[in-house]
């Protein structure tokens, strides 16, 4: 360390703009060093659009509403036999309307969201001898027929016995990932 | 004294380098640093990982595999796990199952027959138990502790957890005196 300079400054002084910028640039080089991790963390958890107060949701280009989450206990097998789930098992059927701006509408991916934050997905392996296709939000697969733009689709899924369905979450995967509409009961 | 700061800056220079250098030599490697958390859990009872909770409740050896009509023999001993796995808060799959043996070698878990329990075609829902066998291969002179890993990931396994359960088998090679082929277990749901 040099004594004072010709202004009579120590090495501090010299320094301390210096040694005031290390602190902002650690903090750069940490958030630099963790910002791809934090991004696509942030990405793998899409938010979700609730509802307005008429009970639709606008997401995706195409307004979805709810109808019902239910048990489903008329679940049939291909041969058209009844098909039951094993005890301690629930199936669930969540059937929600689709009213769409044109005539395409984005496939979808449905989910279920209980009561306790537990997130299902539709059509489980514990449905695969079940007549239950998989939600995919076509005008062609709707459950009724359209009638004036709107049609339905309905989703199917597997709980444990006592857990609470409150909400469907729909995601539109080729239109946005990081969003999803929740049809909440 | 101007050049004996000057050399002293020098050397200084000099030992921040090397003791950066040692430092950074001794460290662990990226995958080192980035290695799966283990979660560690007895032979039965629930382990409980980031996305899955897994118990092994029976383990036993053979010297052959029945799988429908074919048999599959090995060139060590075969170590079939009986596991009882769910998902915690979101679907999720098994996608990686090995065992380690005392040296640290790792043995997968075959793919010579369908392992959908842990090769990530069974999707596990929250909260819904489902049991079945899977079946390993070990050369029959692995000694020690053998060590049961599972993980939701398929390769990279990094940054996650992974369950590791010892296995209770004393002499793996034994089950090669029994030649009875043994059947393994398909998943089913358990609700007790």
């Amino acid at each position: 360390m040099r004594g004072p300079d010709s202004l009579g400054r120590g090495w501090w002084r010299r320094n301390v703009w210096g040694l005031l910028a290390v602190v902002p640039a650690f903090v750069a080089m940490g958030y630099a060093s963790i910002y791809n991790d934090l991004d696509r963390w942030e990405r793998g958890e899409p938010k979700p659009v609730a509802a307005a107060a008429d009970g639709w949701v606008d997401f995706g280009g195409v307004r979805l509403r709810l109808v019902e989450i239910a048990p489903a206990t008329d679940l049939k097998r291909f041969n058209r036999e009844p098909f039951t789930v094993p005890q301690g098992i629930v199936a669930w059927r969540a059937v929600f309307e689709i009213q769409a701006s044109g005539p395409e509408v984005p496939f979808c991916s449905v989910e279920l969201e209980d009561a306790a934050g537990n997130v299902y997905d539709d059509r489980p392996d514990e449905l695969s001898r079940a007549d239950a296709d998989r939600a995919t939000c076509a005008p062609d697969d709707s459950p009724v027929p359209a009638a004036s733009g709107r049609h339905q689709a309905a989703a199917y899924f597997v709980t444990a016995a006592g857990a609470e369905p409150v909400a469907v979450r729909v995601t539109f995967g080729s239109v946005d990932l990081a969003r999803y509409a929740r049809l909440s009961r | 004294m101007s050049r004996l700061r000057r050399l002293g800056a020098v050397l200084l220079v000099v030992a921040v380098l090397a003791a950066g250098h040692a430092i950074g030599a001794s460290l662990p490697d990226r995958n080192g640093q980035l290695r799966p958390f283990p979660v560690t859990g007895d032979f039965g009872t629930d382990v409980t990982a980031r996305e899955f909770t897994a118990r092994a409740v029976a383990v036993r050896c053979a010297a052959e595999l029945k799988i429908g009509e074919a048999i599959l023999s090995t060139q060590g001993v075969w170590v079939v796990v009986r596991l009882r796995l769910t998902a915690r808060r979101e679907v999720t799959s098994i996608q990686y199952a090995a065992i380690r043996d005392a040296e640290g070698r790792v043995y997968e878990v075959t793919d010579r027959f369908e392992q959908p329990l842990v090769a990530g075609g069974r999707r596990l829902q929250p909260g819904i138990r489902v049991e079945g066998e899977i079946a390993l291969e070990v050369p029959a002179t692995a000694t020690g502790t053998l060590t049961l890993l599972l993980a939701a990931t398929f390769v990279d396994h990094r940054m996650d957890s992974m369950t590791e359960i010892p296995l209770p088998i004393g002499d793996a090679g034994a089950a090669l005196r029994d030649p009875a082929a043994t059947e393994v277990l398909a998943p089913r749901l358990v609700t007790s």
